[in-house]
């Protein structure tokens, strides 16, 4: 027993005093003290006081506790009363995927009861032990500054966020993110406080080789220990092929797993998932799964994936489901046809050839680049290097599922809860209205979460157990079996004229997909299809080669395959730009493209099909790249009195896309209910971004009725309607259009009953604030109430319900460029990002505060994508640095000193309310700016990730 | 403080456990609260409607009025323990289910608890005995016929007896 005053009360644990203090406070029911990195101390998710100083309960024993008191972050306001700091927290957008805002609230209360007027220094200090992947920390100094106007003043003084289209209540506006007050708070938000006490545990015993057939797996001394309820290998699972990307269906990704496969293909591979009622009972029959492995040579790098006879990462046999080559029984006859390999399925043609280590590839460009790059004035060509990444989401891979009445109910942290439902009823043999996928709130997604990669697994246990199941990564296990970012070889040629006419460019772009081919098509494609089209240049050639290794897997991730391709780009054009002697800022002036402009070269650049040939639709890059030259004054050189510091500046022009036209498609339901108010249930899945919000927001503003009287339900499978989910920046554009569409039904609906209900022309009625139908022709009045009211009477004419379905064929890009000021210290190598200005144009910025901190997280990701985070691989293909630690993730500490998020204004005509997307874009400008100002200051190009101390003196020559 | 909790060895559903229980806690409260079987209903907590019941040493009882710190030594059993490997039902469960003696559903694990009991007794009771064998049990959907027939059907096929329609 140990007895402590846990917020306040009295409190006798029965634990033993060896446990961790987070344990003894999980027993008590404060679930909101979360863990995010095994313990290690790191991310700050632990967060608690005790007797009045932070501490990580992880690292502190029960038994320290006794007599102490200690303070969580429930023990602040609850979501119906807040305190003054959460909603400063709120109100400055950082409370979004969210999963350490109540430890950060917890903190900042702390610092601000220790001293009520901190300095920036000091909200730096106090928020050095929380990792933030989301919003990055800039808009916490904003909050801070909230805080303290708000307990001096009763109010605000300083602008949260600029406003966009005064002409509108809710959309452009600075209001709080609708999940915030449950987030902040550290309500139930999460899968991991949804889960059942009678729930099971399920671990996953990993492969410890990079590539070895599994010809035994004796499962019977685990199965005999008491608590252990089902092992599944592959030698008793569903014989299903398919592939992990949540993409949609037929998917450009080849179809080359199962459930658990007899050959592993990576260091981390699953081997056999042990069941068991308790967690510590899964681990220790996991230690007695006794596995006869066959290794077998294996390939890391793309080049060793190419060479001559490499060992073939598959190499069972290929088949179609459309399109298949005529000599396809010639190809197979080739490749071993071993039964343990399993099958390659193509579901249309993506011209892999697994013969040679291929999973897909393309080519094709426009204009005639060899003639082009003859007649040029100069030509410069390099290769650049990007690395293998992690998304680091703060909530780690988490699954919860259970049977109710023969249906699968899942829990998932998802980004696609629809792809969830198809693939786990693809796996367990249910049909879809036999599944029930409900995406909780999500601790951070960023791509990582689009794959299917721990759902089809536990949901297989439940429906074979008939059990509830808990599966939850460890944050090695984030590292090593889940997805990361390609690591790409990319070969950039650029031609150019005296007059800064670009007149050919060349990529060739070789990546590395890992194991299994998910995504392994499209995000290797960003990497031209997001960038090509920045440049008007009649003559462009590309060719993408993807191929398998045996690399800890590779997915999709925020900015998708864009940050690479920009990343060479954008460095060869700086390079051109001074071989020409042109000035970089009138070179890209001068090639960049603007609106009208006919984007030929998207023809070939289709996911798996032809692409949409579109002109450039609103576009605010020429106004990004003026207005962030002026503000880092672009041209004057900057000295450092310290002559081993040498200071540049570099920028890099960026783009995206909103969502997949003819690809992606999004639902929403609206109902008007009882009382006048409103339910949006949306197919969307909100994953922190503020998605929900949006739909809120243009819902409010088409049926003229506050906010606080419409609820978005969504990422529901059960009540919602499909939607293909939150990737390619699809989110705003695509559901929130739905929702438009749906909003604007609901309205036709609502002024039609008004109409009839009043005996007058549905012309003459118009919705008016807050929420009544007005006649122009008689001046009556219906308010909301009275309409559903009389509509749902014994003798009305039924409930108010609009769907709305949303595609298009219409490409709504956002632009922008990202600029850094870069110190380097030429004697040491140190690299410091001094200034970093982010200037996009997102269309209307729908959450303006939440945009920039959508701007500041994911610029902040891609800077440490470029400068520090790497996973390292030994020759065995084991990930050496897979804790939070050892990798190297940005926190506070590393933020740029200036660093400013500019939203660019500019009106899409096909976006909602003019809207665009926002965030992943972010992604793609850190490397080649801060590339570019590395070699403005010294002079030598950094030409492979993470750009680094090392790397920089054996440029300069100062070390071999 | 230090009397209030006793530690209770017991075996539930054919498993050694051992639980912290406060004194004054119900059977049924331990059984909902620290081992979530919630086929353990509270319908009345006075033992009067019966859909608390549980097997305990093999005789069933109102779990909502038998002290959680009686379980001592006992061997407890619930519905849950009545499931098949992979979550089959039970015979007797699948009889309520094919006889529609399930309605709101609330009153049926105690019901089936009864019916284990009468049925692993391995003997043949007539309507009147079946009757007040289960009069222990509250029921406000079925109108307790169905539930008999149910009973009755599982009773019959277990002792391979022929069941016609008119029995």
């Amino acid at each position: 027993m140990i007895n402590c005053i846990i917020n306040g009360k009295k409190r006798s644990i029965d634990i033993g005093p060896c446990a961790r203090l987070r344990e003894l406070l999980l027993k008590n029911g404060n679930f909101a003290v979360r863990d995010s990195d095994d313990a290690e101390g790191f991310c700050g998710s632990d967060t608690v006081l005790l007797d009045g100083i932070p501490v990580f309960s992880n690292l502190v024993l029960a038994g320290e506790a006794e007599g102490c008191e200690i303070r969580t972050p429930d023990s602040l306001g609850n979501s119906m009363n807040l305190t003054v700091v959460q909603q400063a927290l709120i109100d400055a957008g950082v409370v979004q995927s969210a999963y350490n805002a109540p430890a950060a609230a917890l903190l900042m209360t702390w610092l601000f009861e220790t001293n009520p007027d901190p300095s920036r220094e000091d909200v730096k200090d106090v928020l050095s032990g929380i990792f933030i992947r989301d919003a990055g920390y800039e808009q916490y100094y904003l909050a801070a500054e909230l805080i303290k106007e708000k307990l001096k003043y009763g109010e605000y003084k300083t602008k949260i966020a600029p406003e966009f289209r005064p002409h509108l209540k809710s959309v452009g506006k600075n209001k709080p993110k609708i999940d915030a007050p449950q987030l902040v708070s550290g309500e139930r938000a999460f899968v991991e406080d949804y889960v059942d006490s009678d729930t099971c545990y399920m671990v996953v015993l990993r492969s410890p080789y990079a590539h070895a057939y599994v010809n035994k797996i004796d499962t019977s001394k685990a199965e005999a220990l008491p608590g252990v309820i089902k092992v599944i290998t592959a030698y008793n699972c569903p014989d299903v092929t398919y592939m992990s990307a949540g993409q949609g269906n037929p998917e450009p990704s080849p179809h080359d797993r199962k459930l658990l496969n007899k050959k592993v293909r990576h260091v981390g591979d699953r081997v056999a998932a042990i069941v068991a009622e308790t967690l510590e009972e899964a681990i220790e029959a996991r230690n007695l799964i006794e596995v006869e492995y066959e290794p077998l040579p294996a390939v890391f790098t793309v080049e060793e994936a190419m060479a001559e006879g490499a060992p073939l990462v598959h190499n069972g046999y290929v088949q179609y489901n459309a399109g298949a080559p005529a000599d396809l029984d010639e190809y197979n006859a080739k490749l071993s046809g071993d039964e343990r390999e399993g099958h390659v399925l193509y579901q249309f043609p993506l011209h892999g050839d697994i013969l040679h280590n291929v999973a897909a590839s393309n080519h094709g460009g426009i204009g005639d680049v060899d003639k082009a790059f003859a007649e040029s004035d100069a030509v410069v060509e390099a290769t650049y290097q990007t690395s293998q990444i992690q998304h680091t989401p703060l909530e780690t891979h988490i699954c919860f599922s259970k049977m109710e009445n023969g249906r699968l109910i899942i829990y998932a942290s998802t980004q696609v809860p629809y792809h969830v439902r198809r693939i786990v009823s693809w796996v367990t043999g249910l049909s879809e209205n036999k599944i029930h996928v409900i995406k909780t709130r999500v601790g951070g997604g960023y791509g990582s979460k689009q794959d299917i990669l721990v759902e089809d697994l536990t949901g297989y246990a439940s429906f074979v157990t008939g059990r509830p199941v808990l599966y939850h990564n460890t944050r090695e296990e984030e590292f090593i079996a889940n997805s990361t970012r390609h690591p790409m070889k990319v070969y950039v040629k650029m031609g150019g004229n005296k007059d800064g006419q670009i007149t050919a460019i060349y990529m060739k772009v070789d990546a590395n997909t890992g194991p299994y081919g998910n995504h392994a098509l499209t995000v290797p494609m960003n990497s031209c299809s997001k960038t090509l089209p920045l440049f008007k240049c009649d003559n462009m050639k590309y060719d993408l080669t993807i191929y398998y290794t045996n690399t800890p897997p590779a997915g999709a991730y925020q900015g998708y395959g864009t940050p690479k391709g920009t990343y060479g780009l954008m460095m060869a054009m700086r390079e051109l730009a001074d071989k020409l002697g042109v000035d970089y800022k009138d070179m890209v002036l001068k090639n960049h493209v603007e609106e009208g402009y006919m984007l030929e070269i998207l023809r070939g650049l289709g996911e798996g099909r032809e692409g949409n040939v579109v002109p450039v639709g609103s576009c605010g890059l020429r106004d990004a790249v003026l207005k962030g030259c002026d503000m880092i004054e672009w041209g004057k050189r900057v000295e450092s009195d310290d002559p081993d510091w040498k200071i540049g500046k570099g920028f890099a022009m960026i783009m995206q896309g909103s969502g997949l036209p003819g690809l992606d498609h999004a639902n929403a339901i609206t109902k008007l209910e009882m009382d006048g108010s409103v339910i949006v249930t949306s197919g969307a899945a909100d994953i922190g971004t503020g998605l929900d919000t949006i739909i809120a927001k243009v819902t409010s503003d088409i049926l003229c009725l506050p906010m606080e009287l419409i609820t978005v339900l969504s990422g529901d499978t059960d009540s919602g309607a499909f939607d293909t989910g939150s990737y390619a920046s699809s989110g705003t554009f695509f559901s929130g259009n739905a929702a438009v569409v749906a909003a604007n039904n609901l309205k036709e609906k609502i002024l039609d009953e008004a109409a009839y209900q009043l005996g007058e022309k549905v012309e003459d009625m118009e919705l008016r604030w807050p929420g009544e139908v007005h006649s122009k022709k008689t001046d009556a009045v219906l308010s909301y109430y009275q309409i559903i009211h009389t509509a749902t009477s014994g003798t009305g004419r039924g409930h108010l319900i609009a769907p709305g379905s949303f595609t298009t064929g219409a490409s709504s890009v956002p632009y922008g460029a990202h600029f850094a000021q870069v110190a380097v210290n030429i004697r040491t190598g140190e690299i410091k990002v001094q200034k970093f200005y982010a200037l996009q144009d997102a269309g209307t910025p729908i959450n303006p505060e939440a945009a920039l901190c959508q701007m500041y997280g994911a610029s902040l990701k891609s800077i440490g994508h470029s400068l520090y985070e790497n996973m390292i691989l030994d020759e065995k293909g084991v990930c050496v640095n897979a804790t939070m630690t050892d990798y190297g993730v940005p926190m506070i500490t590393e933020q740029p000193d200036d660093f400013k998020a500019v939203l660019i204004d500019v009106n899409d005509p096909d976006g909602p309310f003019g809207a665009k997307s926002i965030s992943e874009i972010a992604c793609n400008g850190a490397a080649p700016a801060i590339g570019n100002a590395i070699y403005d200051a010294c002079g030598v190009w950094l030409r492979s990730w993470p750009m680094n101390s090392e790397k920089l003196l054996r440029a300069l020559g100062k070390i071999n | 403080m230090k009397d209030q909790y006793r530690l209770v060895e017991f075996n539930l559903n054919g498993k050694d456990v051992s639980c912290m229980v406060d004194c004054r806690a119900s059977l049924t409260d331990m059984l909902r609260n620290d081992y979530r079987l919630t086929s353990v209903k509270k319908g009345c907590e006075v033992g009067e409607c019966g859909a608390c019941n549980v097997l305990i040493d093999g005789e069933c009882f109102n779990s909502c009025i038998y002290l959680a710190v009686w379980a001592r030594g006992k061997k407890i059993r619930t519905l849950e323990s009545l499931l098949g490997p992979n979550g089959e039902l039970s015979d007797i469960q699948q009889a309520f289910v094919d006889e529609t003696a399930v309605q709101c559903g609330f009153c049926t694990p105690g019901f089936v608890m009864t019916a284990v009991e009468i049925l692993e007794s391995g003997k043949v009771y007539t309507d009147d005995e079946l009757r007040k064998l289960l009069s222990g049990h509250l029921c406000r959907c079925t109108g307790y016929e169905n539930i008999l027939r149910a009973v009755k059907k599982t009773m019959y096929k277990r002792n391979g007896l022929e069941w016609k329609e008119d029995n």
